[in-house]
């Protein structure tokens, strides 16, 4: 492979007027990119002002403060027109959407509770298994029953414990939604 | 752009003619399409109300893989798919190949009925919700969380209110948390001057327009914004490779979303102006935010070219934590380009990985 530069011939019109060419694009393209720099430091600069921050304090509060009225007129007349079309208003949709949320929590909530009691049953399962084996195997073969029906004992407690735990939790959701709808 | 020769023969004119039609047909095409983003494959497995946590789908067998789930938050103000946004340059793609299992929390695009939604729920409510499913689907007790922007105020509220609920890994990522220098960068000066007043903003909009918020972080560097970043797709508009990868980030930079109106009044004042966190004195539902009370692994990573949470806003917490294993990383790039710029797969995942992986066992 070769470094070498093409040969070009300096009497050829083109190949002079390429040269030319490229060498003002390239010049036009490193003047741009200088003066985008500068441009962009002084305007960095510019907005890291507190001039500007209180400029565009102002102007902002100015905006809401004039637009306010308009959009409360608007607000107003879409109520009426609602209202009488016997139509819901954005209110009614999003307070709607509100109760729809608080019902997924719920939801949520009882998905989290039968995950707890699905890996309680499969930690006895599993506990009873284990206690199931030695007790064909061992020398004393009352204790595996023994362990296995503490075992049984421990998780009906336990159950009871959880079942308790989400009847009086899902009573107190259900009077928290109805008051929440009430409300 | 267009070859920097002039056409010599009729030939060429011709070649030239077609370079500056299929040039104009890219230009058409990247700046009104939206380009194929989030294509890591995954599955939704929670929702509440918008929000959805994805689960991405294992490509290390599980014998292989790290044993503590890593869950990424990301802000509230910007959609999620930054952190996957093209095959080759996806900070999930690239963690899943890790060997983590990867979970990533979407916070949805909020309607008017969300409007009074506080960082109170977002944590409480949401977050605790998320981590429980995370929990439940890993089946393992402990777990990573990663958050960046926003989504590091979040998770560092949550490693401070629930230090005992299995946090092993924090990661943060250009942090706003610390806003002692009123001066530093255009944000806190803007919202600091005495004429900026945000409950007008939220009680005229409800949630505070995707529009409004876009403007404010494009203008803390307008040449670039505005101008920079289309004259950079006009220079390269030859080159598929730069054209796909300013596609895609376009096409993130343009789907805007509102912020939840009571979220952005208690970022703003609490935060920003009164600068509550850091100093110990936020108070969510009643409980108060002692950054003193987190204990996990910290891995802070800075931007060094952060205009938009400049370092001195993220390096003070290194000094409230309790964590005895912590880490301040600081790394090339700007507040998105550290994690999702050319320059993120050499400068800063890598990073990531080899601290997060030593600790995920």
């Amino acid at each position: 492979m070769s470094n070498e530069p093409e040969s070009t011939n300096p009497l050829d019109p083109f190949e002079t007027m390429n040269t030319m060419w490229e060498a003002n694009l390239k010049n036009w393209k490193s003047m741009r990119d200088t003066s985008m720099e500068s441009w962009s430091k002084m305007m960095i600069d510019m907005v890291n002002s507190d001039e500007y921050s209180q400029a565009t304090g102002q102007w902002l509060d100015t905006y809401l403060t004039m637009s306010q009225p308009m959009k409360r007129i608007i607000d107003m007349t879409m109520t009426q027109v609602l209202t009488g079309l016997n139509m819901p208003m954005r209110s009614d949709v999003t307070s709607l959407a509100e109760r729809l949320t608080n019902i997924e929590m719920r939801m949520d909530d009882q998905d989290a509770k039968l995950d707890d009691i699905l890996h309680t049953m499969q930690a006895l399962s599993a506990s009873n298994h284990t206690a199931d084996v030695p007790a064909t195997t061992h020398t004393r073969p009352n204790n595996g029953g023994n362990g296995a029906h503490a075992s049984g004992e421990t998780h009906a407690a336990k159950m009871k414990g959880k079942n308790a735990g989400v009847s009086s939790t899902s009573q107190a959701d259900a009077a928290q939604l109805k008051a929440k709808g009430e409300h | 752009m267009a070859s920097s020769r002039l056409p010599s023969t009729p030939e060429d004119l011709q070649s030239e003619l077609q370079q500056i039609e299929e040039n104009y047909r890219t230009l058409l095409k990247v700046t009104t399409s939206r380009a194929l983003v989030a294509q890591t494959p995954k599955q939704v497995i929670w929702t509440l109300n918008k929000a959805r946590l994805y689960r991405y789908i294992p490509v290390v067998p599980a014998e292989q893989r790290h044993k503590v789930p890593l869950l990424l938050v990301f802000a509230l103000m910007n959609k999620p798919y930054i952190l996957d946004l093209r095959p080759g340059n996806s900070f999930i793609e690239y963690m899943v190949k890790q060997g983590y299992d990867v979970y990533l929390l979407d916070w949805g695009v909020p309607g008017l009925e969300d409007k009074d939604l506080k960082f109170d729920d977002y944590v409480l409510d949401y977050l605790t919700r998320v981590i429980r499913k995370v929990k439940a689907v890993s089946g393992s007790q402990e777990f990573s969380m990663l958050g960046w922007c926003i989504g590091a105020i979040l998770t560092t509220i949550y490693a401070s209110l629930r230090p005992d609920d299995g946090l092993k890994n924090l990661l943060l990522l250009t942090a706003p948390l610390d806003f002692t220098d009123k001066k530093a960068g255009g944000f806190v000066r803007w919202v600091n001057d005495k004429s900026f007043d945000p409950g007008k903003i939220v009680s005229a909009f409800g949630n505070v327009p995707g529009e409004m918020i876009d403007y404010g972080a494009k203008a803390l560097k307008p040449v670039e914004n505005y101008i920079g970043s289309y004259l950079t797709l006009w220079d390269n508009l030859d080159n598929p490779r730069i054209v796909e990868s300013w596609h895609a980030m376009n096409t993130w930079v343009t789907d805007l979303i509102p912020m939840a109106g009571a979220t952005y009044l208690q970022l703003i004042k609490e935060l920003y102006q009164e600068n509550r966190l850091i100093q110990g004195k936020m108070v969510i539902r009643g409980e108060n935010v002692d950054l003193s009370r987190i204990r996990a692994n910290l891995l802070n990573v800075i931007a060094l070219g952060d205009h938009i949470s400049p370092p001195c806003q993220s390096e003070s917490i290194m000094t409230k934590v309790s964590s005895e294993d912590q880490l301040l990383l600081k790394v090339k790039g700007g507040h998105i380009g550290m994690m999702a710029g050319s320059g993120a797969l050499k400068f800063t995942w890598p990073h990531i990985d080899s601290w997060l992986s030593e600790r995920s066992e």
